[in-house]
């Protein structure tokens, strides 16, 4: 399983310990499936999973300990009644670059302590995750007295305005590539790699309010004291801009302030955004015992609901859920499911035993291993394994092999610069491991099972091989071949000899093996061109062998 | 006690003490086994050891060769036998720059012939430096000295600039005299006349009967032995394969390279999630795409995409060809093939491990390859329950207690991970993540059955069994480490 990318909130104690006992706000954290990251006396870092942005608030945060801790009924959150009072005109030139916009205007708001921060980051973390790094959505807050007039969002390739905390004037273009924030977030508007030509801006009746998503207007910025807002979401995912929309409105009201509705035009088309919506979700309580594999009295369910923030009614034999706006996770009827778990709580939840009479079986691949493995033990070989990333150089150049470019599985970009190609052959790798250690004692007799990659007719072939060395001052052709007889015999493999050109070898000096009309491996004296590639002071033998040509995986069920 | 160290006590016995030239003289002994039962019987207290500086000098393979000849004595017989030789020829030989200084040879129109001195030093034989190096190598330490300072120049020419010798000063064993603890050592051990070393004519003929035997030092040091095994990785993994093994799992392989398609998108993850990016994952350009054959699939994934995340899929996106960056993208093969297959046993139970893949930059605790282990059970009457009860005795027959906490994966819901207290850390670590899959997966991929799935890396639990801190440390192959580290388990 991947981790998921995460985002951290940082809240602080004091601001905690007004609504709850700091261990029992610990407790409901890890309860709740969040993380601590770290704890001082002063602050609490909490990781924040990404499928709940509500949460990224300290107001939304608050909210679901509360719901968890003392099952309070949840709220009905409105919108305040009144008739718009802005407009905001959308213009045709922002289709191509950055086509949606909600907004919303809200009074009564108090920033002061640390809400004003604990406001920002949660603008600020939104765009990153849930808003893809402002390329999805990104949100705007202005102070709303600030503003003169109605508003317009429109598209330029060449503008001036002021930036948030800034002295100077500066040009749209110049902010891109030469504002930290332009840097950071080119990419939001960029299409397909090319640079922007035209920048989304949103403006009133007299200035510019903002270049959009890079950074504000310093004539809009907000401080502790700032008491009525106008915020903006814009971007290119309508659904994700609506969600993050009811997040913020929901939050906002929860906090005590008042959401008025603003007025969009687009062309001769208006809505009044945002919208607060409700969804009800039906549910079978048979198919939620059987997902968490508990019983749960019928009784018991509208509490666990309430206590993860859902309104529920009963009716004809069906549960059915209101799923509060901000609730923008929510897909179905399983996401709930979870929340029952989260409100009975992980640990209340009984371990039960599966029955079965079902003996374990081992995989054909693994035996085959352990047995190979047995063997070069038994002939003194230590084990080494080694990454399946490689290079051109020590896969082919330093044995004096030739490199074939098509038949390499190549990777298109890596963050390690050694790495450009997965191993084609095994020796490289052991040749790597005696080049390592060549200052320890001799004998050095290393051996390695793994996998091996090609590309044939367009296609990624993995098999897997065997390889050993032995390096020591008499080590010598009679040597492995010893060994190479010794393990095709225990092994059962009908086999002959053939000659090879092999140039990793003496030449002379070395054999392939074959069974029926196949070369399955090769096997000598390296040559000391090799040695000397590697950095080897002493003769060193090996052999290497195709053990399973073209894996055939998904096994052990027939 | 050794067969030396029992006669170099008898003699001690009697002496009470002796010199190292005495015993050298009165025991039948090498001077390595006298010098051995010695220092051997000397950590023991049995005798005290009186030291004197010793001086010696050490002759270079080159001293050695010139103690029979020089190079330029050789040098000066090859221009008589020739009468001359072209300066071309010898002009960068040893030989012939000392025989030049020496004074023995001429260079006469480009050719070397032979001076008054160099006849006269050919008719004679007597080489100087030869004369001084035999005398250095034949004589003690008392001597030594004498020599060195009559030659004066001619030493350091000798040892300094032609590095044919070195004199070397050592704590030298002067005399030895015998301890109460060495008196009652050897009086317990006075029949000296047991038997050696067992040979084959000893045991078959039955000459041992009635005989005593020697004997040995067993304490003294004995010959490195270094067992060949498996590599600790492997040896891990194995464990962890027998555990899942006993728990009646079967184990299952698949590919490395895979498309984005069954790595993500099967698995509902969103085409536009971060680690979907190349700064995190290995894309391939050779091959670059992998085709998706199972058309039925593929709209049963596009239209759960479609419907849970955004309007726009692409097929294009989803054929990338990539290094897998989860082995659950093997279980999500398996459950497949499961839905294909008739008239199986079910509560189905299987489990994989194997390598993973992650781009990022090397460090000690960053690696872009790592292994993982993951699991599915399929069946009826399955929930959230019996996953915590596999995953808890899972761990527990690693010795491991663990809490269980909701979480977040896009593929399960529920979504769970467990933890355990690490006690140096001081703080709660993640082993694995986990939870039931969703139905929109198991629908597209034809299961009619419940799944619990989960997935960790091996890492954390090695780290925790080989008391190692850092992902370097644990996939080093020096040979020097892979030989000598100690057992796990």
């Amino acid at each position: 399983m991947v981790d998921d990318i995460l985002a951290t909130v940082k809240f602080y104690n004091d601001d905690i310990k007004k609504h709850i006992g700091y261990d029992r706000f610990k407790d409901l954290v890890i309860a709740l499936g969040m993380d601590i990251e770290s704890s001082d006396d002063a602050s609490i870092t909490i990781d924040i999973t990404p499928n709940r942005p509500d949460l990224l608030d300290f107001v939304g945060f608050m909210r679901a300990i509360k719901f968890i801790d003392e099952g309070e009924k949840p709220r009905e959150y409105l919108l305040a009644s009144s008739a718009p009072i802005k407009k905001l005109k959308v213009t045709e030139r922002v289709k191509g670059v950055r086509p949606f916009i909600e907004a919303f205007e809200v009074r009564g708001a108090d920033l002061s302590g640390n809400r004003l921060q604990y406001l920002i980051n949660f603008t600020e973390k939104i765009g990153d995750t849930y808003g893809r790094r402002r390329k999805k959505l990104a949100i705007g807050l202005h102070d709303m007295d600030a503003i003169k007039g109605n508003l317009e969002y429109d598209a330029t390739a060449s503008a001036r305005f002021m930036p948030l905390d800034s002295e100077l004037e500066q040009d749209f273009n110049d902010i891109i590539k030469k504002h930290p924030k332009g840097i950071e977030y080119a990419h939001a508007l960029a299409k397909k790699g090319n640079a922007a030509k035209a920048y989304p801006f949103l403006k009133d009746q007299e200035k510019i309010l903002a270049m959009v998503p890079i950074i504000n207007s310093n004539a809009t910025k907000i401080t502790e004291k700032t008491k009525n807002l106008f915020i903006d979401i814009t971007g290119t995912d309508e659904k994700a801009i609506h969600d993050v929309a009811g997040i913020f409105t929901c939050s906002f009201i929860d906090s005590g302030a008042k959401v008025f509705n603003v007025d969009i035009e687009y062309g001769k088309k208006k809505a009044a955004k945002p919208l607060l919506q409700y969804r009800h979700i039906a549910i079978n309580l048979n198919k939620v015992l059987a997902r968490l594999g508990i019983a749960i009295a019928k009784n018991d369910m509208p509490q666990l609901l309430s206590r993860m923030g859902y309104g529920s009614s009963y009716e004809n034999g069906k549960f059915t859920v209101v799923v509060p706006p901000y609730r923008v996770d929510v897909l179905n009827w399983q996401d709930v499911v979870e929340d029952i778990a989260i409100a009975i709580g992980y640990d209340a939840i009984e371990p039960k035993p599966i029955y079965s009479m079902a003996h374990g079986i081992p995989s054909l691949f693994t035996s085959l291993k352990d047995n190979i493995s047995n063997l070069m033990i038994g002939m003194d070989f230590f084990e080494s394994i080694n990454t399946y990333l490689t290079n051109e150089t020590n896969d082919f150049e330093k044995m004096q092999r030739k490199l074939d470019a098509n038949s390499s599985v190549r990777i298109e970009y890596s963050k390690t610069e050694a790495y450009s190609i997965l191993r084609q052959r095994l020796l490289p790798s052991l040749m790597q491991d005696l080049s390592a250690s060549a200052h320890e004692k001799m004998p050095q007799k290393l051996f390695e099972i793994g996998s091996i990659f090609k590309v044939e007719h367009g296609n990624a072939v993995e098999s897997t091989a065997l390889a050993i060395v032995s390096e020591h001052s008499k080590a010598n052709f009679a040597e492995v071949k010893g060994y190479v007889e010794a393990l095709l015999d225990r092994m059962q493999i009908e086999y002959s000899f053939c000659d090879s050109d092999d140039p990793a070898f003496i030449a002379g000096r070395c054999l392939g093996i074959m069974t029926g009309k196949r070369i399955i491996g090769v096997f000598g004296e390296m040559h000391p061109q090799v040695l000397n590639n590697f950095k080897l002071e002493e003769p060193v033998v090996a052999a290497e062998i195709t053990l399973l040509e073209d894996m055939k995986y998904l096994e052990g069920l027939e | 006690m050794h067969e030396y160290e029992i006669k170099l006590l008898a003699y001690l016995r009697e002496h009470g003490n002796a010199t190292l030239e005495d015993i050298r003289n009165s025991l039948s002994l090498g001077n390595d086994q006298i010098v051995w039962a010695i220092e051997s019987l000397a950590e023991r207290n049995a005798i005290r050891v009186e030291r004197t500086k010793q001086v010696e000098c050490i002759l270079s393979d080159e001293g050695k060769e010139c103690l029979k000849e020089f190079p330029e004595e050789r040098f000066i017989k090859a221009v008589a036998k020739k009468g001359r030789l072209s300066v071309k020829e010898c002009s960068d030989g040893i030989g012939f720059i000392w025989a030049k200084k020496n004074g023995w040879i001429l260079i006469d129109d480009g050719f070397v012939v032979l001076s008054e001195k160099g006849n006269e030093m050919l008719s004679n034989g007597n080489y100087g430096y030869r004369e001084l190096l035999n005398a250095l190598s034949n004589a003690n330490t008392a001597d030594i000295d004498s020599i060195l300072s009559k030659a004066g120049q001619d030493a350091d020419t000798l040892s300094k600039k032609r590095k044919l010798f070195e004199i070397k000063s050592y704590n030298g064993i002067k005399s030895v005299a015998m301890t109460d603890i060495g008196m009652k050592l050897s009086s317990s051990d006075s029949n000296i006349d047991g038997i050696s070393t067992l040979t084959r004519d000893i045991i078959a003929n039955g000459w041992w009967k009635g005989k005593m035997f020697r004997p040995y030092n067993v304490d003294a040091p004995s010959v490195k032995v270094y067992p060949a095994r498996l590599h600790p990785v492997h040896e891990f993994i194995n464990n962890i394969r027998d555990i899942w093994l006993r728990m009646g799992f079967i184990e299952g392989t698949g590919p490395i390279i895979d498309s984005a398609f069954w790595d993500f998108d099967v698995l509902f993850s969103p085409q536009d999630h971060p680690t979907r990016e190349m700064q995190d994952t290995f894309f391939l350009s050779n091959p670059k795409d992998i085709d998706i054959d199972d058309i039925e699939l593929l709209s049963k994934v596009r239209r759960m995409h479609k419907k849970a995340w955004s309007r726009t899929w692409s097929e294009k996106l989803a054929k990338q060809a990539l290094l897998r960056t989860h082995t659950t993208v093997v279980s999500a093969h398996y459950m497949q093939k499961l839905a294909g297959m008739k008239n199986m046993q079910y509560p189905m139970k299987i489990f994989s491990i194997g390598k993973v893949f992650r781009n990022e930059s090397l460090d000690y605790k960053h690696l872009a390859e790592l292994y993982q282990y993951d699991g599915i059970i399929v069946g009826e009457g399955i929930g959230l329950s019996h996953l915590i009860y596999t995953l808890k005795e899972f761990y527990a027959q690693l010795g491991m207690k663990v809490r269980i906490k909701p979480a977040y994966f896009p593929f399960v819901e529920p979504g769970l991970e467990v933890h355990y207290f690490d006690k140096k850390l001081n703080d709660w670590i993640e082993l694995c993540g986990g939870g039931v899959i969703r139905d929109e997966i198991t629908g597209a991929l034809g299961i009619k059955k419940n799944v619990l799935a989960w997935g960790g890396g091996l890492d954390r639990l090695m780290f925790n069994k080989l008391e190692i801190k850092t992902l370097s440390e644990l996939y080093r192959n020096e040979i020097d480490w892979l030989r000598s580290r100690k057992n796990m388990w």
